[in-house]
């Protein structure tokens, strides 16, 4: 017998299951201890395959606990990706590029095996100093200095706290206007470039990460409480940008308790500000490297950003927003200091040029809710299967949030595989008893409400320089967008709706 | 009371059929001293690197009487080793259901199991081969299960450990665990993926212990036992020294706490081992040298001196009762082996004639 024709293709990334939203480019940290390592299966074969089972065999860091489970697929169609995820424990990781292996097994094939590695970074802050730090085995970036644009006064409102918190406004969205990062490479290195953090995404990946591990320890807290996510971490920022007599928008309404995904995704849309304005090509410390070549024989021991940036439009997931930037880089070595730096406008390249979604008119209370979403690029060609972490929302008439994935791999609700259709469902039947218990109703008009992350699908093998160019983790499609007229809410936009008799 | 580098004892009809299967395997060995042979010994892998320096290792098991068996405490033991009374030879596993977990045993020698393998480097699909002192390795396992039921989750628990000590799951250190779905009569090979940073402990002798379990399984006794327990396998590993011109090991022989001891310490050189075995340590194709090339000396002081040979062929210790006391091998020689060929050396440990344990070696020229 051959090997079963299932392969992980690309890096595993992280999800924070709290808010359901994957971590830029799909970095865990140990800063938040409750991660699923999610990755897209693929039937690398030409036919398709049956009674597959996959399951994650083991992990390099110890430190990393993985709750086994087994996924169990009847069918598997040529060509097409799965979606799965396990459960982990970061609380213990050491920042590494640990190797991860998973296993897959079909009818008439012999168990077949991908080992890929993660990356994993700690991040912490020092309150003493108003200083985060995120550290690789590349060395370490200390934040600084942020500024930022603030919620609106009064906060987001996520629904009741844990304690019987009723009154504490939730915190963010913050949206950073600007920040000092200082790299600090371990070790010092010679010559004009460093070695890239996990030898992979540009430095300014981690401090997105650490702008988006802030917001979702915020969420968290608010959801579960504080116990699984490192005490040191704050979800606030208390310098707003001075130059700036706004704030964002308020929550949308009818976000409760269960709309921690909506939080979540409002967090990685504020935050991913700081990417666009800091360029995919090449951020400022590869492109301050390469302007200040030291002396021969010098060691790079630090190097410093001071970036700050306007937004010059409102910063909406999947459209083409620009920002004012600019950015003073400092290269210090054993020898001398050098300076380089920039003013410029960036625009987010992370865009769709639409996002279509179907869903039926009318379904029965017995029958299930169904959705289906396009995303097309601004070339009209369509991410499909593993282009794309997705998944919707769907609101019932009273409230209550039900998250499902939106995928492309031609299983269950979806009817055909990577054809760029991504589809999702619910079935009414196994919803009732969660809304019962909620005192709601399942019939009346459902909101239907999907988003989609970008996954970074460089081949591993890549050269640095170039794998980093490529950035996961964006929203390149999603119900909510930000807007900086404190007086409205951040609009919650369904793009579809359903009635339930 | 068994004493000395420590063996599992087996039970009586373990010692028979494995000492059977040693007669028919060592039809060439040539006997230094005493020719009776023993099943539960120790067997190493010995380099010789560059045709003259002695590279070592590989592996020896390691054995526990019954009644020196621990109680259960520690992080160590968590997931099921450790925490149940002891039974010496112990032939069925308690089972949470009916799947059985098996990692084979070596055969004839239980501690040389072709089920565990190490791969040297930073590539754990690599070629298996034996780590050097300061390597990384990553370490398999092949489970098999030859129950009736299919199951998921079983959990493979993965250690090294010194084998010239008593081998209990709270002494070992933990290497890794991972987790494994096998069909019934199915078999999967089982990566851990948390490196092995080979260290060398022992002059180099360390063994590796794999376990697999389901979450239900009862908890096993803080006593290695792979013979008694056949989800439990041992193996034994080569760490490379290249820098030694001759294999040197401490032994310790124990003596219980109220009853003096005397023993012999003697050698045996010859004999074959299974082509998986060879396979597992690197040596596939290899054939067993008949002739004694190789030196074994005993000595009660060490040899650090290489002009005052390798010692005695033969030593007679005696161990006030409660006391330990050292006996210092050394091994010499096999640079006259062929790059095709190994030889087996065996140590054994006798008291009253009777046959107490021993170790084994294999020595080759690298």
């Amino acid at each position: 017998m051959s090997s079963t024709p299932m392969a992980v293709q690309t890096r595993p990334f992280a999800v924070e299951p709290v808010t359901n939203v994957m971590l830029p480019d799909g970095v865990f940290d140990n800063a938040l201890y409750k991660l699923r390592i999610a990755c897209h299966y693929t039937n690398t074969g030409t036919t398709d395959l049956t009674n597959v089972s996959l399951y994650l065999e083991s992990i390099g860091d110890p430190g990393i606990v993985v709750t086994g489970q087994t996924y169990t697929f009847a069918r598997i169609p040529a060509g097409a990706s799965v979606l799965v995820s396990w459960a982990a424990d970061f609380q213990n990781a050491t920042p590494g590029k640990p190797l991860v292996s998973f296993v897959a097994k079909a009818d008439g094939f012999t168990s077949f095996r991908t080992i890929r590695q993660i990356f994993v970074s700690q991040t912490r802050y020092n309150s003493a100093t108003d200083t985060y730090s995120i550290t690789v085995p590349e060395g370490r970036l200390d934040i600084s200095n942020v500024t930022v644009i603030p919620p609106a006064p009064g906060g987001w409102w996520p629904g009741p706290k844990p304690g019987g918190d009723k009154q504490s406004p939730w915190v963010g969205p913050y949206v950073p206007t600007g920040m000092t990062m200082v790299w600090v490479p371990n070790p010092a290195y010679a010559g004009i470039h460093g070695d890239l953090p996990f030898a992979d995404p540009w430095y300014k990946v981690l401090a997105w990460l650490v702008f988006i591990i802030a917001a979702l320890v915020g969420i968290i807290a608010a959801a579960e409480g504080s116990g699984t996510f490192n005490l040191g971490i704050e979800g606030t920022f208390d310098d707003t940008d001075p130059g700036l007599d706004i704030s964002c928008c308020t929550p949308a309404s009818g976000v409760g308790s269960d709309g921690t995904s909506v939080a979540g995704v409002a967090g990685v849309i504020a935050t991913a500000a700081l990417v666009v304005a800091l360029a995919d090509s090449a951020d400022p410390y590869w492109r301050g490297q390469a302007a200040t070549p030291p002396a021969a024989g010098e060691l790079t021991t630090s190097e410093r950003v001071n970036a700050r940036w306007t937004l010059l439009d409102e910063p909406r997931a999947g459209k083409a927003y620009r920002t004012q930037v600019a950015w003073d880089y400092e290269r210090t070595t054993t020898g001398a200091s050098y300076h380089y730096g920039v003013t410029e406008e960036q625009t987010n390249i992370h865009v769709t040029k639409e996002v279509k979604v179907v869903t039926p008119d009318t379904v029965t209370s017995s029958g299930s809710l169904w959705v289906q979403a396009v995303f097309t690029r601004p070339d009209s060609t369509v991410f499909s299967g593993p282009d794309l972490y997705s998944f919707a929302l769907f609101q019932a008439p009273q409230g209550l949030f039900f998250l499902v994935p939106l995928t492309d791999d031609g299983l269950g609700f979806d009817q055909r595989a990577s054809d760029g259709t991504y589809t999702g469902g619910l079935n009414l039947r196994e919803a009732q008893a969660v809304l019962k218990q909620a005192g709601q109703s399942t019939t009346g008009i459902w909101k239907v409400y999907v988003f989609g992350q970008d996954v970074n699908r460089v081949a591993p093998g890549t050269p640095p320089e170039i794998a980093a160019q490529t950035i996961g983790g964006f929203f390149v499609g999603s119900a909510i967008q930000i807007t900086f007229d404190p007086n409205l809410p951040c609009p919650l936009e369904a793009q579809g709706t359903i009635k339930v008799i | 009371m068994l004493v000395t580098v420590g063996y599992l004892r087996p039970s009586v009809s373990d010692l028979e059929d494995a000492m059977s299967n040693d007669r028919d395997r060592d039809q060439d060995a040539v006997t230094a001293g005493d020719s009776q042979r023993i099943s539960l010994s120790r067997r190493d892998l010995i380099r010789i690197s560059g045709g003259t320096a002695l590279a070592v290792v590989a592996l020896g098991a390691i054995g526990v009487s019954g009644q020196e068996s621990a109680p259960a405490s520690g992080d160590q033991l968590a997931g099921a080793a450790g925490t149940a009374p002891y039974v010496p030879g112990a032939r069925l596993r308690l089972v949470s259901n009916s799947a059985d977990l098996l990692i084979q045993d070596g055969s004839p020698n239980w501690w040389l199991s072709p089920d565990i393998w190490a791969v040297p480097g930073t590539d754990p699909s690599g070629a298996p081969g034996t780590p050097a002192a300061g390597d990384f390795a990553y370490v398999w396992a092949r489970v098999h299960n030859t129950g009736k039921d299919d199951v998921a989750g079983v959990q493979v628990r993965f250690y090294w450990g010194n084998p010239s000590v008593q081998m209990l799951y709270s002494t070992l250190n933990p290497i890794g665990t991972a987790q494994a779905d096998i069909a019934a009569g199915d078999t999967q090979e089982v990566l851990c993926l948390v490196p092995w940073h080979v260290v060398t402990v022992n002059n180099g002798h360390e063994c590796l212990v794999v376990v697999a379990t389901l979450p239900a399984d009862p908890p096993l006794p803080d006593v290695v036992d792979p013979v008694g327990y056949p989800n439990v396998a041992q193996r034994n590993l080569t760490l490379i020294d290249a820098e030694k011109s001759d294999f040197h090991l401490t032994l310790t022989v124990s003596a219980p706490p109220r009853q003096d001891k005397t023993v012999t310490i003697s050698s045996q050189v010859g004999g074959r081992l299974p082509d998986g075995t060879l396979a597992t340590l690197g040596l596939k194709g290899r054939r067993a040298n008949p002739k004694p090339i190789v030196q074994v000396g005993f000595s009660p002081k060490p040899i650090t001196d290489p002009n005052q040979g390798v010692g005695d062929p033969q030593l007679e210790i005696s161990v006030p009762a409660g006391r330990s006391v050292p006996v210092y091998l050394t091994v010499r020689g096999g640079t006259t082996l062929a790059a095709d060929e190994y030889q087996l050396v065996e140590v054994l440990e006798r008291q009253d004639q009777q046959v107490l344990g021993g170790i084994s070696f294999t020595v080759v020229a690298s």
